[in-house]
């Protein structure tokens, strides 16, 4: 047993400062200390003998500690060169069946009138089966209600819906009643709600009602670089390898009805009046920042939560340059720290051209 | 025309429609296995084999058919199933018949897998299996007490397991029934001791108890193979069956590369069976060595493309779109 081999889904990202071991399988981060990333062959295995050879005195026990440990957590295992050879690194392509992967649809007057039957149509020959929309005003019950309908009978596989609380339809028990009734909601979040709370825990990922007493009420909101928003499973991880963690696929329609590849930025490819999906993705530009990888991302290339992190095109901390770190990231990967970004004297120069001077938050 | 027979809900079905329809394939006919084939035909002479199972769909315009999963439903009238109930046994027989009939009309398309295959018997793969140099395990089928007994003597532990079918429905009563799940478990010493020897009961499979350094499941298909290593060791309730699932602490699930040999002589144990797909399961034992188990054709196999990232559901999907 002369060498220490991760399993295949447990990845290495090395960081400026350190590494994490992202654990693909069952979605937990890891810390490795940077001397020991280093010793990483491949990123998959680390040679033991030599790790007893080139380390100094003390660092050999420290290291071994640290190798038990994640052989105990399960996150690798000792092992030979021979058997090495039977554990492939894993696949890296990103297998998503999808020429669009998600929709988003912003309104600010709780009315999406064009989300029709022909409109569900052209989602479907995008394969695009994940749906996003986001009331920044107080949605008609019967017009969501036929919203909800026409996915239920769709091939959209769910929908997160945003929504202004407000105390008729909590009396009138009309979120709850939503969850139950229509089963491709993976959740619904009431914003501006008297209290951050999960109401009712859905199960696998689907059927969620929270209210929270944040303020969603503008694409604005959008971008927040947080640990909270990390994802650590394979299609993330694949995703950020090869395109934009964020803008990849994706399409949206922003409150005056442009069709967007984010509904936070300038660029539209259209009104949804006038101009359907796949006119608008055809557009020259529209995908032009799908292809941005993390790896190409200034600062974010050489932080360690590159591969479970989203990113942010449309908010940048230098307006002027398309690959550089998002403005709302407040992490330093050469120091490990995360700091406010939005009072960061480094960020004003963003948050000044964006117009974000007053977060409503 | 892309014929799909499978169940409601099956998901591995679902991920290859979603593949299909990326690559723009629209004729897709999914059978659930609910249609009842009462009102099918099926048609045989000198010219041509048509049938109209799939309601618009002319046997002339298949492209590709995919067994998946599931039956056809046959319908047994109520004044029969009331009144006559020991002709159902007849009935289910012809019906059966029927559906191993049309399942292979059904292979002279470009396929996946037929209904037949779900007949796959346990112990002629097992001879099979031994019979193209794969490793097995030392296996008993018996009803006699005794030669358990000294089977058992000769390991230190034996498992037992159903012969060919491990879910029973068993009825109780017009209203109620019960699922019984026969699943593999260690058969202990002191249990077998006070078997009595006179006992009169089923016959059962028994075998020698592998120590495993981990469990491998491998989908073979039309030559391709998806090898995943199961590390259930490391759990105490995985540890004789994989199958029987930990929730909490899923088992570590990793791609794995088989050795060559033991790759060709899997392809050369599905020809031998004449199953052109299906799971296999092994066992990687602590010495090394890779012994066969079994191989179930309608197998789960979104566990292996998700821990591993393999393209089983887009490759399933090219082949059947003539396109691999």
């Amino acid at each position: 047993m002369d060498y220490f081999l991760l399993y295949s889904n447990c990845v290495l990202v090395k960081g400026a400062h350190r590494a994490t071991l992202c654990d693909l399988q069952k979605g937990a981060v890891y810390f490795i200390p940077k001397p020991l990333a280093d010793l990483f062959l491949e990123d998959q295995a680390v040679d033991l003998v030599q790790l007893r050879e080139k380390t100094e005195g003390d660092m050999v026990l420290f290291l071994m500690e640290i190798i038990d440990s994640l052989v105990e957590n399960q996150l690798g295992f000792y092992t030979n060169q021979q058997e090495w050879k039977r554990f492939p690194a894993l696949n890296k392509e990103w297998l998503f069946p999808a020429h669009i992967s998600h929709c988003i649809l912003d309104t600010a007057t709780g009315r999406l009138d064009y989300f029709t039957e022909s409109f569900v149509e052209q989602l479907s020959k995008l394969c695009c089966n994940f749906v996003q929309l986001r009331f920044f005003g107080i949605p008609p019950i019967e017009h969501l209600e036929n919203i909800l309908r026409l996915i239920t009978g769709s091939q959209i596989k769910s929908v997160e819906i945003l929504m202004p609380w407000n105390t008729a339809y909590e009396s009138g028990c009309t979120y709850g009643k939503w969850i139950n009734d229509y089963k491709k909601i993976s959740s619904l979040v009431c914003w501006g709600a008297p209290s951050t709370c999960v109401v009712k825990e859905g199960a696998r990922a689907m059927g969620y009602l929270l209210y929270t007493s944040e303020q969603i009420n503008a694409a604005t909101h959008c971008g927040i670089i947080d640990q909270g928003m990390f994802s650590t499973n394979i299609t993330t991880y694949t995703e950020s390898l090869n395109f934009n963690s964020c803008l990849n696929r994706k399409i949206s329609i922003d409150i005056q009805g442009d069709v967007k590849n984010c509904p936070s930025m300038k660029e539209s490819y259209g009104n949804i009046g006038d101009t359907t999906l796949v006119e608008a993705i055809g557009k020259p530009g529209f995908k032009k920042y799908w292809n941005i990888t993390k790896d190409q991302v200034s600062i974010c290339k050489d932080c360690e939560f590159r591969h479970v992190c989203t990113d942010c095109r449309a908010y940048l901390e230098d307006p002027g340059d398309v690959y550089s770190k998002p403005l709302k990231c407040g992490y330093d990967p050469y120091i490990c720290e995360w700091a406010e970004w939005s009072t960061h004297p480094l960020k004003q120069k963003g948050i000044n051209f964006y117009g974000l001077e007053k977060p409503a938050f | 025309m892309i014929v799909i027979h499978s169940q409601q809900d099956e998901s591995t079905t679902d991920d290859v429609l979603d593949w299909l329809y990326y690559f723009g394939m629209e004729q897709v006919k999914r059978v659930n296995g609910t249609n009842p084939i009462n009102a099918k035909a099926l048609r045989i002479n000198n010219h041509t084999q048509h049938s109209n199972l799939f309601d618009d769909a002319e046997s002339s315009a298949i492209n590709a058919y995919w067994y998946r999963r599931g039956h056809l439903a046959c319908e047994i009238s109520e004044p029969i199933k009331l009144g006559y109930s020991g002709f159902v046994t007849y009935f289910e027989k012809e019906y059966d018949h029927l559906t191993k009939g049309i399942s292979q009309v059904f292979k002279q398309y470009r396929n996946i897998n037929s209904f037949e295959d779900t007949g796959t018997n346990k112990l002629t793969n097992l001879a099979v299996a031994a019979g193209v140099d794969l490793l097995i395990p030392d296996t008993l089928v018996t009803a006699d007490v005794k030669a358990i007994k000294a089977f058992s003597a000769i390991y230190p532990r034996i498992i037992t397991k159903a012969i060919g079918h491990n879910r029973i429905t068993a009825t109780i009563d017009d209203n109620s029934y019960i699922n019984i799940a026969v699943d593999t478990a260690i058969f202990d010493q002191d249990k077998i001791n006070a078997l009595p020897e006179e006992n009169n009961f089923l016959p059962a499979v028994f075998q020698e108890y592998l120590e495993k350094k981990y469990e491998l499941r491998i989908f073979y298909f039309h030559g391709q193979v998806y090898s995943m290593a199961i590390f259930s060791q490391l759990n105490e309730a995985t540890k004789v069956d994989f199958r029987k699932h930990d929730t909490e602490t899923p088992n570590r699930c990793v791609p794995y590369q088989l050795p060559e040999d033991i790759e060709k002589k899997l392809g050369r144990f599905m020809q031998h069976i004449a199953m052109n797909s299906g799971s296999i399961d092994m066992v990687v034992t602590p010495s090394g060595e890779h012994v066969f188990l079994e191989v179930n054709p309608v197998g789960q196999l979104q566990w292996l493309s998700a821990n591993c990232n393999y393209p089983i559901e887009r490759e399933i999907a090219k082949f059947l779109l003539h396109d691999s």
